[in-house]
C-alpha cells in the first residue's frame, strides 16, 4: 500500500481550480433561510481568484472554494440559498453557446431536471455581452430555484449562480445575486 | 440582440446621446447600454414532479442514495463531468466534500453493495499510469490511493478489501486505511 506520492496526494483536499463543474453548493437544505436585513451592498469588494472582483451583498458570509466564492446569507446555518461566483475562464467562441454549454454542464452535474425557465435575458453592456437564465428544477434534494448569470469581458467568461431551496427564498434573495452580478468586473491580467 | 430592450432599462450617457440623435429609435440601445441590466423574475412555487417525468433517474438516484443511509453510510460518490474531481454527495444529493484528482481522471466509480465504500479507478492524463482510490462513505471522505500496474477494468468487494480486475490479473486493495483504523 502506498500512502504517499502523487496518486495518494490526490485524495487530500486542495483548492479546486477554475473548472465550473468542480464547484458545488454544499449543505443546501429546505430549511427556511435567514434573510439578510438589507440588500445594500457592502463597501468592500470581494475577489474571485486573481481576475475578477464583485461587490457582495450586505449580510452575506463568504467562503472560498478554490478560485470560486460561495456566499450564504449570514446566520443561516441551513443555507437555504447560496450564491456561487465561479472563477473566470477563457472565452470559448460564441458567448451564447458557451453560456448554454456551461449551464447545461452544471445542471447535469447537480442533477437538476425538468427545468421551467422564466424570462431569459440577454444584452450587451459596454463591458461585454451578458445573459441570464432563471428556472426552477426538480432534483434529488427537492425543488431548486436557480439563477444562471454570465458575462464575457476581456476575453474572460464568468458566471454567477444563485440557488434557493424554495420559491420564497428565491424571490426574496435572487435580486441580490443579480445585483452582485452587475458589479462583476474582470481584473487586468 | 436576442432579446429586445426591456422597459425600465437604464441607459448610459452615450446611449442617451445616440437615442436623441436617432429620434427615439430603440435600435442598438442595448449595445450601447453602459451597464448590465437584468430584471430578476419571480419564480412560482414548483408543483410536485409528475412521476413519469422523473421516474427513470429518480429511481436510480434513490437507489444509490438510499443504500448508504440504510447501512449507516452518509454519502455517495460522483465524478464531475470533466472527471477531474470527485464529489461526495449527501443523501440530499448535494455535495459535502470535493476530492480534486489533479492530473488524474476518473474512469469508473463503483459503490459497494452495502453502501459503505466506493472505489474510483483513475488514470493519469496522457500517461499509462493508473490508480484506485478508496472512499469511506460513512465518514464521507477519501481514504487512500493505491497505484495499479495496469488499467482497472472492474471491481468486486470482498470482506475488508476490493478486488480490482486488471487485464491479465487482479489486485487486492484494502478498504480500511491501516494508518487510521
Amino acid at each position: 500500500m502506498r500512502s504517499t506520492g502523487s496518486p495518494a496526494a490526490r485524495v487530500r483536499p486542495r483548492p479546486v481550480g477554475g473548472t465550473l463543474t468542480a464547484v458545488l453548493m454544499a449543505a443546501l437544505c429546505a430549511a427556511p433561510a435567514a434573510v439578510p436585513g438589507s440588500a445594500a451592498a457592502q463597501s468592500a469588494s470581494a475577489s474571485v481568484g486573481p481576475r475578477a472582483s464583485f461587490t457582495a451583498p450586505a449580510g452575506w458570509s463568504r467562503s472560498s472554494d478554490g478560485d470560486s466564492d460561495v456566499l450564504s446569507p449570514a446566520g443561516d446555518a441551513g443555507a437555504a440559498a447560496q450564491i456561487l461566483v465561479i472563477a473566470p475562464k477563457p472565452v470559448a467562441g460564441d458567448f451564447d453557446r458557451q453560456f448554454t454549454s456551461e449551464r447545461a454542464a452544471l445542471e447535469q452535474f447537480w442533477g437538476l431536471r425538468a427545468a421551467t425557465p422564466v424570462a431569459p435575458q440577454r444584452g450587451q453592456a459596454a463591458s461585454g455581452p451578458y445573459a441570464a437564465y432563471f428556472a426552477s428544477y426538480d432534483s434529488d434534494g427537492g425543488p431548486r430555484y436557480m439563477s444562471f448569470l454570465a458575462t464575457a469581458q476581456q476575453q474572460r467568461f464568468a458566471m454567477v449562480v444563485f440557488v434557493a431551496a424554495s420559491h420564497d427564498a428565491f424571490n426574496r434573495l435572487a435580486p441580490q445575486a443579480t445585483e452582485l452580478f452587475t458589479t462583476l468586473r474582470m481584473l487586468a491580467r | 440582440m436576442s432579446w429586445p430592450l426591456r422597459r425600465g432599462v437604464r441607459l448610459g450617457d452615450r446611449a442617451r446621446s445616440l437615442l436623441t440623435l436617432l429620434g427615439g429609435a430603440a435600435v442598438a440601445m442595448t449595445v450601447l447600454a453602459q451597464g448590465i441590466q437584468i430584471q430578476t423574475p419571480q419564480l412560482p412555487e414548483r408543483r410536485a414532479a409528475a412521476p413519469a417525468s422523473v421516474a427513470p433517474r429518480a429511481v436510480a438516484a434513490a437507489m444509490v442514495a438510499a443504500m448508504p443511509s440504510a447501512a449507516g453510510g452518509t454519502c455517495r460518490v460522483q465524478a464531475t463531468p470533466d472527471r477531474g474531481t470527485l464529489s461526495l454527495l449527501g443523501p440530499d444529493g448535494l455535495a459535502r466534500r470535493h476530492v480534486p484528482l489533479g492530473d488524474f481522471r476518473s474512469q469508473r466509480v463503483v459503490h459497494s453493495g452495502d453502501g459503505l465504500w466506493a472505489v474510483v479507478l483513475t488514470k493519469l492524463r496522457g500517461e499509462a499510469q493508473f490508480a484506485a482510490t478508496v472512499l469511506d462513505l460513512t465518514r464521507c471522505e477519501a481514504l487512500h490511493t493505491q497505484d495499479l500496474p495496469r488499467a482497472g477494468e472492474d471491481v468486486r468487494f470482498e470482506r475488508g478489501a476490493v478486488i480490482v480486475q486488471l487485464a491479465g490479473g487482479e489486485q487486492r486493495v484494502p478498504l480500511a486505511d491501516a494508518m487510521v483504523r
